[in-house]
């Protein structure tokens, strides 16, 4: 075998390649062409998909935010009721106003929404004042009526559907918070006489509100209907996670 | 070239960056038969070769906004051509095997001194050695890649790099003395 220095032999190569030219296929550029096209257009379903993903993702969070919140105010009230016995409740009064303040800020709310009257707010402010002031009477007080609260409603749920749930959830604590705070029986009959005119659904907004009763169980339903001028339905409250609207809050 | 000279090849970067599709024609028609030449010598064939060169032209317009003016544009495009004919080559690797050459030769070139072979003629001899010699020596000797480099890319070692090349050069010379007939032999020896 003959042999050449590898330098001339590279150099040879490398010269010869240096400007060599060789003419494509003529159909070449065209397909090229086409490759570059289709790049471009799928450029636009993909910022439409990126929008319907989004969309989807805010509908998911907003529906898994409302079960959320029914779950976190279902299990509160329970899990306290069970740990509390009347014996503890005598030995940590500061736990028990704690509690107490919730049962009662709870029951503002239901009591301000039954009674649309401005005799209810001060009767209400006064509850408050007092458990806050003497906390060892309205503690035995409002402790037996937490018990009783869960104890009672179970045998009274198959009442009636048309009744509606929240208020029968007042009448049941009244008997009791009457017993120990006669400033409340007061307002709470009036609850009572408001709540018995009510039998039946008797008009489209009763019919919501029931519906959403049924499904929401939270103080702040997804929709709410004020009923009692009989034929005039006017929406009070709205609650969808982020928007929240209640006109009887606000009195 | 049909290229109109008021255009520079700066002129068509530009234009390529912005998207242009005229502008990506003119770089593409004064630069591709280049670049088929140099994508046919990592090629076995014709074919091949324009898969590699459609493959780059896409590749360029499509990263050619990442061009920072770093050495001549028409050396990054080369620069991609090649890659990407490396790229394409692993890729197959799997499918192909080390062919050994065969010693048939149909056209012998007119010429008998060396020099005077034509670049097509060493282009036949190069595409007919085996995938991983003309790799090797493409790589090597016309580009310039140490053996070090060779080998990181390719995915051997240093050592193999340079058996496979000096391998390359020897089938390389025998092939063109058989297509110079006797006439080498007796000028070099």
């Amino acid at each position: 075998m003959q042999h050449m220095p590898d330098n001339e032999f590279d150099k040879l190569f490398r010269d010869k390649f240096r400007d060599a030219e060789i003419e494509p296929s003529v159909n070449l550029w065209a397909n090229i062409e086409k490759e570059l096209e289709p790049k471009r257009k799928k450029v636009i379903p993909i910022y439409w998909m990126a929008a319907a993903t989004i969309a989807v993702a805010i509908t998911a969070m907003l529906v898994f935010q409302k079960k959320e919140v029914i779950l976190l105010q279902g299990a509160d009230p329970i899990a306290q009721v069970q740990q509390t016995t009347p014996a503890d409740v005598i030995a940590t009064p500061d736990d028990l106003t704690k509690i107490d303040d919730q049962v009662v800020t709870q029951r503002t709310a239901k009591v301000s929404f039954a009674t649309a009257k401005a005799e209810t707010k001060a009767t209400v402010v006064l509850t408050k004042d007092q458990i806050e002031e003497g906390s060892k009477n309205n503690q035995i007080a409002v402790q037996p009526n937490t018990n009783n609260d869960r104890l009672l409603i179970k045998p009274m749920d198959p009442k009636p559907l048309d009744v509606e749930p929240i208020k029968e959830q007042v009448v049941v604590e009244n008997p009791i918070v009457m017993a120990v705070l006669p400033t409340n029986s007061k307002v709470e009959e009036v609850i009572n006489e408001n709540t018995s005119d009510r039998k039946g659904i008797r008009n489209v907004g009763d019919l919501v509100n029931f519906v959403v009763d049924k499904v929401d169980k939270r103080d702040k339903k997804l929709v709410r209907f004020n009923t009692d001028d009989d034929d005039n339905s006017s929406i009070v409250g709205i609650n969808i996670g982020f928007l929240k609207f209640n006109k009887k809050n606000k009195n | 070239m049909k290229v109109t000279k008021t255009y520079t090849i700066n002129d068509l970067m530009e234009g390529c960056k912005a998207g242009n599709r005229q502008m990506q024609e003119m770089l593409y028609k004064q630069t591709a038969s280049k670049m088929l030449a140099v994508c046919m010598r990592y090629a076995k064939d014709r074919m091949e070769a324009e898969d590699v060169l459609q493959m780059g032209y896409v590749k360029i317009f499509q990263k050619v906004k990442e061009y920072r003016g770093e050495g001549s544009f028409e050396g990054w495009i080369r620069r991609i051509m090649v890659n990407t004919a490396i790229e394409s080559y692993r890729k197959n690797l799997r499918t192909l095997s080390i062919v050994p050459i065969e010693d048939a030769y149909e056209q012998p070139s007119q010429g008998f001194d060396f020099s005077s072979l034509g670049m097509q003629d060493l282009m036949k001899v190069i595409q007919k050695l085996a995938d991983g010699y003309r790799m090797v020596f493409n790589m090597y000797i016309i580009e310039g890649y140490s053996h070090k480099e060779i080998a990181e890319t390719l995915g051997i070692t240093e050592g193999a790099s340079k058996s496979q090349l000096s391998r390359a050069r020897a089938i390389l010379q025998q092939e063109i003395i058989k297509m110079e007939g006797f006439g080498y032999a007796t000028h070099a020896g």
